[in-house]
């Protein structure tokens, strides 16, 4: 028995109550919204068709712009001068190694690109199905994922595309060139997309162009040791075709540009560039630079016909320069009608076709008010397709594929480093990715 | 000895009009004084079998009325005192008086706690631990923030310092590591509401270090604080409480007199000359002529020479606080008011060269009232409120720090080339400025000291909290509270980059030379429903039950917006809409938690005692859809001293006790959904992957296994508390990255982890000289902890991802923050496997590149054929096990084996009190030491590394080969440390003991107080932080650029806040505090 004397009935009833608040809870009690996030099954709606497609192209551009750092620090554009010495490697050619920090940095954007590339337009064609409105955000999903497609190719050993997020196999080193027929295949669906719309038509054809043109590319420097034989040119018909009908679309002196602006994302690349905590530097043998303004670049990198500094390479660093203090804003070109010239033009070349090919390089030449080629330049046609496209695509990735193809080295690459013994090595895969994903690791039962 | 309290104890009678004394009963008055002869004051005194008691005032007197004639037992009864009991015959109307002399008593077992035990219960019902401190036995002590005031009281609990900026807050841990993934700081409680005890929003000093919300709580109004230290005491807290609960409760008006307290203090704030100078040395003949020029004094090429830029820097601070609060009341209604005003001015000078500022003002008030409308019913109302205003400096691992530039400045490299030295001035005692734009430290950063001094950094929070509660007894043993409280944070921040900062020229920043500002807001509110009701039964004459049972809400949410304007138009206008560039930013969190539990406890007569209880929790993180969680708990505590049988000469008091509960952590508020964010691109508004989400998350839990016994010995004068506790952490929720590709860059939480640990926690106290005119009380107190992870489910996780020179690991297998990084090759000796290298005959270098130490020989031949930079010399890294990695080897662990603190009380005559606290740490303690890692690798600037970088380059030492080889074989043994990030020399014990506090006291003659008014009045010196004993060679074993972490009231990255710890970089190293305060009471 429990105490002496009754409880009373007030007593017993507020205890009561008690009791039962302890125990029973109101789901509606437990109701909490997130006001600053989106719902999975909500943002798979036609409302966020657009944002799909621009968060696709936010990411791509950050994914690019990440291989970007890697690359150009790689070749001879850029070089490491800095507090963050993981970077020091890989300007000396030491690139194989997965557990660089930068190259883990790195990773991380370009692989996730990837992914959300990838699902954005998973999300936006089956909601184009039934919504017209969605095309063009499909287009443009297209158009990230054929721009993220090929820069991985460009970059990378190999790459495991994963299942959402379950890991999936790796391609392969030798399955790699897929990516470009990948990058191939959503321009030419997202062309189907883009009617009326020529900018995008035009930006779609050289996107085309450019992964069609580096599929070549990469068919000669991979496996390495890259294949310096022919003066390392690649012909495409195919990709001369869609770059002269980029150009017949826009005959202006365009560039497709991924903007970095400081509301929104910024560019690690710049970052590198323009920060406090800076550890890139214009390659010594592009130009120096006696301060961090765009005033103190001096081009040392000079025209071999004019003999004057290149004017592309003042104008591109300049252009970067002026953000410095705002760490990592500012655009980047990603395609342009000079690369369309350039690919038409080396097409010409490897066909033996000087005229086609000065006809093109001279159009590029006199956008920077440059005296025109001929073979009584005192350059080869071989040499001047060099040095335009280690020019004029100046910080756009495509220089350490050039230098490999042909057969050029960096003065700050180790004589020892991979990337000076075996040309033609591209980037691991980081070893944070390794770690997850069990193909990669050997962990899969 | 069955010691029950009286139920009410409380009932003052001796106020005017108390009540009508009947004719025939008298008075029983007297003073109630400790060993000492010194009054006691609040000590319990009462009538036994009567129901009549009262406290003892300020000067220890009390006074009983209305006392029946007739022989009577009267007993005293003061927390941490002896019991006291006298006889007293009292004739009719008459009056008697009967003084005491209470003993202190090591262990106190009839001392009344609430926090999670359900109902009020005493000490010795409980089978676990928890710790209490009195505030009132450390009002003269040198203390300035709630933090301080929880460090080194109690074994276990720790206040994880950052470093000696002002405001700088302190992480604080119970019992180590309970959680990998979610917040290893205790939850906070303040007179039952729940309060918010994250680190400042932004964080001043950057890099992390922040202030602690926990210190806007006015430790002046506290009156003791509960502490339970884990899953086998916080049970009843559910699904938070897994890292520990601190209950704080305030002060409360007593019955009686009118008390009015007043105190001042006014101090001074000295940085130890712990920072090495920044040294150098010239390389040619006209860099000497221009240093010499510049620094006035003479400097020859390769003669090392030093510069103590970081003393010129920094100056002594200063500080005053102003405390006064009013208190009393009368059996319907008590009440306390308090304020404090605190000023300081920190460490940081310099102000000559810029905006950036250390001081901070804080402003504190509480108040309370309790009332008692009716029999057997209270009302309490609690208040509490702060206002903080913070101006502080950007300092530890960042670059664009005036004390980070200045530790890591050249002197060789300085120069006025775009000016002129102005002769007339310097900053400190002895740095040139510049005329016009220049770097006259040499500073390594890409800004100068001046520059960076250009920045500001201010906070002002607003905190506030309040709370009713309710309490009611009706029926016999039946009684009942409800709770309702709120908790209010209004914070904002303003960091500044003012247009035109770069003074020197500099263009590299994070800000472009039109300045940038930086606001922020956060609106942080916690909610708190508690109800509860207990009823309390005798069943028959030995078996007591107490039933509890109660129910909680809890409900949090925080609303941020930042602002950020970069480029303004000119000096003076930097309002961000007129800003080049915008961006905002806004997020916002909220949870909601329900809870309920319910306890049943034994006793048998009043010596042994048996709990069962559980709690039941649901709460939002899981869902509208999830069940409850359910945490048991079972305790037992049996005083074996109290049975009739006990030999209680040996042993006067024993307790033997045991616990075991459970108790969780939630993940955070929406870690379970799959979600995308809207972002800004640079065509409009997108989406990318936000959180992966797992719908499985359950709340991570410990289990943990409490033995203890408590005993006095030597005549009750020594007193033994001994713990050992023993936690599993299962299902603990890891960050489980998916693969990149996936689109998701943020990790998965999953339920994959476990955690192990184990102590020991003693505590010692000794009243080792209690006569007449003088007393000694020692008292010391140890812990020792053993953790591991055990496992992780996933490869080793950075404590700092993207980050490497921060070494900190979660590892199976290792200690949660382990450090893990490189080791030189080993000299060969038997046994030895891979390359290692013979002192006298090989080096640990391979110059060559055969995979092989070099010969004495052909090293020295190459150190001595040209002159060779320490770039130059990479020495040999040790990969015993062969699998590529060179940075994987376990290099010592951020907590120590023992730490604790031990300290003494000294009484002489009536006046002179002096208390002193030590605090250690000691065993396996490792400091990951990277200022001097920074120095020695990178400014060099060290005198070591300039020493022997002279010694390489000085072409006059090619014919001195042995010098330079031994220069070699010191950089390769001692100070190469980051290559860039190795850790090779990085990691050094940090063992320390450190004189944390002093007070000496003088109680003012109450004669000549008295001619002011004054009951009573002191004067206290004081000291804190006055010397530590180490061996360890860098700025503070303490410092630790983290700051309280954890900053916007949720987790953040909680990885980092929890295990990014010994890792001092640039940090100032803890002041120390001189001070005298007056301390009166009217």
């Amino acid at each position: 028995m429990l105490g002496h004397r009754p409880v009373p009935r007030s007593s017993r009833t507020l205890a009561l109550v008690l009791l039962l608040l302890s125990g029973v809870a109101c789901d509606s009690l437990l109701e909490v919204d997130d006001p600053t996030s989106i719902e999975e099954a909500e943002a798979r709606s036609t409302e966020f068709a657009e944002e799909w497609a621009r968060g696709s192209r936010k990411m791509v551009s950050q994914g690019w712009d990440g291989m970007l750092a890697l690359l150009s620090i790689a070749s001879d554009e850029l070089r490491f001068e800095g507090p963050h010495t993981w970077w020091r490697p890989l300007d000396r050619g030491e690139i194989d190694s997965p557990g660089n920090d930068g190259l883990q940095e790195m990773f991380l954007f370009v692989a996730a690109a990837y992914g959300m590339a990838e699902e954005a337009v998973e999300v936006l064609d089956s909601l184009a199905e039934a919504d017209t409105a969605s095309r063009s955000p499909l287009a443009r999903a297209h158009l990230a994922a054929s721009i993220i497609s090929a820069t991985i190719a460009d970059g990378l050993e190999d790459f495991a595309p994963s299942d959402g997020p379950e890991p999936g196999p790796p391609l392969g080193p030798a399955g790699m060139g897929a990516l470009y027929a990948q990058a191939v295949e959503h321009a030419t669906r997202g062309l189907s997309g883009a009617e009326g719309d020529d900018v995008l038509r035009r930006d779609m054809l050289a996107a085309r162009a450019r992964a069609a043109h580096a599929a070549q590319v990469w068919a000669r420097i991979r496996p390495p040791p890259a294949d310096v034989s022919g003066d390392g040119l690649v012909s495409s018909s195919d990709a001369a075709a869609d770059a002269l009908a980029a150009l017949a679309l826009d005959g202006s002196d365009w560039e497709m540009r991924f903007d970095f602006p400081a509301t929104a994302v910024r560019s690690r690349t710049l970052q590198q560039l323009t920060c406090s905590i800076s550890n890139y530097r214009p390659g010594n043998t592009y130009a120096t630079a006696t301060g961090p303004n765009a005033d103190d670049v001096v081009v040392n990198l000079f025209d071999p016909i004019d003999g004057v500094p290149d004017p592309t390479v003042g104008r591109v660093l300049s252009t970067v320069l002026v953000f410095v203090g705002q760490c990592g804003a500012g655009s980047l070109p990603v395609v342009s009608a000079r690369e369309m010239r350039l690919i038409v033009a080396e097409h010409a070349l490897a066909q033996a076709d000087t005229t086609g090919f000065a006809e093109q390089v001279n159009l590029v030449r006199a956008a920077e008010g440059l005296s025109p080629w001929s073979v009584s330049s005192g350059v080869t046609a071989g040499e001047m397709l060099i040095h335009e496209r280690r020019v004029r695509l100046y910080l756009t990735g495509r220089r350490l594929a050039d230098m490999y193809r042909f057969g050029l080295k960096s003065d700050a690459w180790d004589a020892s480093s991979v990337a000076a013994t075996l040309p033609g090595t591209l980037y691991p895969i980081a070893q944070s990715e390794i770690d997850v994903n069990c193909y990669l690791n050997g962990s899969c039962r | 000895m069955s010691r029950k309290l009286p139920l009410v104890v409380m009932l003052a009678t001796w106020l005017p009009g108390g009540g009508a004394v009947a004719q025939s009963n008298g008075t029983i008055s007297g003073l109630v004084t400790g060993a000492n002869g010194l009054p006691l004051r609040a000590a319990q005194v009462f009538v036994s079998g009567t129901g009549i008691g009262a406290l003892t005032n300020d000067a220890g007197r009390y006074l009983l009325f209305d006392v029946p004639p007739g022989e009577h037992r009267l007993t005293v009864q003061l927390i941490g005192h002896h019991d006291a009991s006298r006889l007293a015959i009292l004739p009719p109307g008459g009056n008697v008086v009967v003084d005491f002399a209470l003993t202190p008593a090591p262990i106190f077992l009839d001392e009344v706690v609430v926090t999670g035990t359900g109902a009020a219960s005493r000490r010795r019902q409980l089978g676990n631990t928890l710790a209490t401190i009195d505030a009132s036995r450390v009002a003269n002590s040198p203390i300035s923030s709630f933090s301080e005031l929880l460090q080194a009281r109690e074994p276990s609990v720790t206040a994880l310092t950052s470093d000696g900026a002002t405001a700088s807050g302190a992480r604080i841990r119970i019992r180590g590591s309970n959680s990998i993934s979610m917040s290893n700081e205790p939850v906070v409680y303040v007179d039952g509401i729940r309060v918010d005890n994250s680190g400042d929003m932004e964080g001043t000093g950057n890099a992390g270090d922040t202030g602690s919300r926990l210190d806007d709580i006015n430790w002046g109004a506290v009156d003791r604080v509960e502490i339970l230290k884990g899953a086998a005491a916080a049970t009843l807290y559910g699904s938070e409480a897994s890292s520990g609960v601190i209950q704080i409760f305030t002060k409360a008006g007593r019955p009686g007199e009118t008390r009015v307290t007043a105190r001042a203090e006014y101090g001074a704030l000295v940085t130890p000359d712990r920072i090495p100078a920044a040294a150098g040395f010239a390389r040619d003949a006209g860099q000497a002529e221009a240093l010499s020029a510049l620094y006035g004094q003479t400097i020859t090429p390769f003669e090392v020479f030093e510069r103590d830029f970081i003393k010129d820097l920094l100056e002594s601070g200063r500080t005053y606080t102003l405390v006064g609060d009013v208190s009393g009341g009368s059996d319907e209604v008590q009440y306390f008011v308090g304020g404090r005003y605190g000023f300081e001015d920190g460490v940081l000078g310099g102000q000559s060269l810029g905006g950036a500022r250390d001081e901070l003002r804080r402003l504190q008030a509480n108040a309370s009232m309790t009332l008692a409308p009716a029999r057997g019913l209270s009302i309490r109302v609690t208040t509490g409120y702060t206002q903080t205003d913070l101006e502080s400096f950007t300092r530890n691992n960042n670059t664009v720090s005036p004390t980070s530039n200045a530790m890591a400045s050249r002197p060789e490299r300085a120069t006025c080339s775009r000016s002129s030295l102005n002769p007339t001035r310097t900053f400190g005692d002895a740095t040139p400025v510049c005329t016009g734009q220049g770097n006259p430290t040499g500073s390594a950063f890409g800004l100068t000291v001046r520059e960076a001094m250009q920045r500001t950094e201010s906070v002002q929070t607003r905190h506030f909290f309040g709370s009713i509660a309710t309490a009611w007894s009706g029926g016999p043993g039946l009684s009942a509270r409800a709770l309702v409280g709120l908790d209010q944070v209004d914070e904002e921040s303003d960091f500044s980059w003012p247009y035109g900062w770069n003074v020197d020229g500099s263009a590299g920043s994070f800000a472009p030379a039109a300045g940038r500002r930086d606001l922020a807001q956060r609106d942080h509110r916690e909610a708190t429903v508690d109800v509860q009701t207990a009823w309390r039964a005798e069943l028959g004459r030995d078996w007591v039950s107490e039933l509890t049972a109660g129910a909680q809400r809890f409900s949090l949410g925080s609303d941020f917006v930042r602002l950020a304007g970069i480029g303004f138009p000119a000096p003076g206008i930097d309002v961000i809409q007129v800003a080049e560039t915008q961006l905002p930013e806004t997020s916002s969190t909220s949870k909601i938690s329900l809870g309920g539990y319910v306890q049943e406890q034994v006793g048998y007569r009043d010596w042994l005692f048996a709990t069962l209880g559980a709690r039941f929790d649901r709460t939002s993180a899981f869902g509208v859809d999830a069940g409850s969680a359910l945490y048991p708990k079972v305790g037992v505590s049996a005083l074996l001293s109290d049975l009739s049988s006990w030999p209680t000469d040996a042993v006067p008091t024993l307790r033997i006790r045991a616990a075991y509960g459970q108790s969780g952590l939630q993940p955070g508020a929406f870690d379970r959904a799959t979600t995308y964010l809207p972002i800004q691109t640079a065509e409009g508004v997108g989406l990318q992957p936000g959180n992966l989400g797992n719908p499985d998350l359950a709340p991570e839990r410990s289990s943990e296994l409490e033995l203890g016994v408590d005993a006095e010995f030597l005549g009750r004068r020594l007193g033994v508390d001994l713990t050992y506790w023993d936690r599993t952490t299962n299902e603990a929720l890891v960050s489980r990255r998916v693969p990149a590709s996936s689109g998701f860059t943020e990790a998965q939480l999953g339920n994959i982890g476990r955690l192990e640990a184990h102590g020991w926690e003693v505590r010692l106290v000794g009243a080792a000289v209690q006569g007449p005119g003088i007393t000694l009380n020692l008292f010391a107190n140890a812990a020792y902890l053993s953790e591991v992870v055990t496992r992780t489910g996933v490869p080793t996780i950075d404590v700092t991802p993207g980050y490497p020179r921060h070494r900190n690991v979660i590892q199976e297998g290792l200690p949660p923050g382990a450090f893990l990084g490189a080791r030189l090759i080993p000299t060969c000796s038997a046994g030895t496997s891979g390359p290692c290298y013979t002192p006298g005959t090989t080096v640990p270098y391979d110059i060559d590149g055969d995979g092989l130490p070099d010969s004495l020989s052909e090293f020295q031949a190459y150190l001595t054929a040209a002159e060779r930079s320490l770039s130059d010399l990479s020495p040999m890294l040790a990969d015993e096990d062969g699998d590529g990695d060179l940075y994987d080897h376990y290099l010592g662990k951020p907590t120590p084996d023992w730490q604790g603190s031990f300290g003494a009380d000294l009484t002489l005559g009536r006046r002179v009190s002096v208390s002193t606290l030590f605090e250690y740490r000691t065993g396996a303690y490792a400091v990951s030491n990277l200022t001097r890692a920074f120095r020695n690798n990178f400014m060099r600037n060290t005198r070591e590394v300039a020493e022997i970088e002279s010694s390489l380059l000085d072409p006059s030492t090619r014919d001195d080969p042995q010098r330079r080889l031994d220069a070699a074989m010191t950089w390769a043994t001692e100070l190469r440390s980051l290559s860039p990030y190795s850790g090779l020399n990085l990691i050094e014990s940090g063992n320390f003991v450190r004189w944390r506090e002093l007070s000496l006291t003088y109680r003012v003659d109450e004669s000549l107080a008295g001619r002011f008014g004054v009951d009573d009045l002191t004067v206290s010196l004081t000291g804190r932080n006055l010397w530590v004993w180490t061996g360890y060679s860098g700025v503070d074993p303490e410092a630790n650029q983290m700051g309280r972490c954890g900053g916007g009231g949720e987790a953040g990255n909680a990885v980092q806040c929890n295990f990014l710890e010994a890792n001092e970089v640039f940090g100032l190293p803890l002041p120390r505090r001189f001070s005298v305060s007056f301390r009166a009471i009217f």
